[in-house]
């Protein structure tokens, strides 16, 4: 079993943060979470995928981390989210990412 | 162009910083099963916790894919994180003596790298102890 946490810098201020934990090569539970920084409060996370109890969603949250919308969607590897974050960044937010 | 840090931590050091922040996985349990997944950082620590209690390895990277790379990775940061992994240090102050540099600018650039997420702080007593975990930076030129 490997637990494997990978912080991706994809600009000064904008992080995906990994959590895959793997057995084999089976994927136990993953979590991949978008987080930008912001001059007055810090990180703040704006998009995370995972797979929390088995079921694979995507969470976006508002200025004060609150939930605020969770939709069913496809599994996501990293390289997947890289690829989406790279390409939209903060206008993921306003995104249907379901469809995704 | 991106720079790939390695880091390896025993897995009982992670443990004993969750026990430290959360008291019992039954107490973080608790407190995730109450938000669901919704609070990302209890959620993570309670699975790596949970795998790591039974006996999973633990690995950490980070990846530097944007262009500021070097105004982070500077000769004389690198330098502190190359003495950390050979070497223990027992406060900021001894760490700037042992590389031969000002206290100020040894602990902004430890700030710095804490930032990066290349050096860790530990408390004892009024003393921070800077350690680091990394055992492999890598730079690797995409084609």
């Amino acid at each position: 079993m490997r637990v494997m946490k990978k912080k991706i810098w994809i600009h000064k201020n904008e992080v995906i943060e990994s959590l895959v934990i793997a057995e084999g090569s089976k994927i136990k539970f993953y979590s991949h979470t978008y987080l930008v920084r912001e001059r007055s409060r810090g990180w703040r996370p704006y998009v995370k995928w995972d797979n929390w109890e088995g079921q694979p969603h995507v969470d976006k949250f508002d200025a004060n981390e609150t939930l605020i919308e969770q939709k069913p969607c496809n599994e996501k590897g990293l390289e997947e989210v890289i690829k989406l974050v790279k390409i939209f960044r903060r206008n993921l937010i306003t995104m249907d990412l379901s469809q995704l | 162009m991106y720079v790939n840090i390695k880091k390896i931590k025993d897995p009982e050091i992670v443990i004993e910083e969750f026990q430290d922040q959360y008291g019992t996985i039954n107490s973080l349990s608790q407190r995730v099963s109450i938000s669901k997944c919704t609070t990302k950082n209890e959620m993570e620590d309670l699975m790596v916790w949970k795998y790591l209690k039974s006996g999973a390895v633990f690995e950490e990277e980070i990846v530097l894919h944007n262009s500021d790379i070097f105004d982070v990775l500077t000769p004389k940061r690198m330098e502190l994180v190359d003495y950390l992994t050979k070497n223990k240090a027992s406060s900021i102050r001894k760490l700037s003596e042992a590389v031969h540099r000002n206290y100020k600018n040894t602990y902004d650039d430890l700030l710095a790298l804490e930032k990066m997420g290349l050096v860790e702080f530990k408390r004892s007593g009024k003393s921070r102890i800077p350690i680091s975990f990394v055992i492999r930076v890598e730079t690797v030129f995409e084609h």
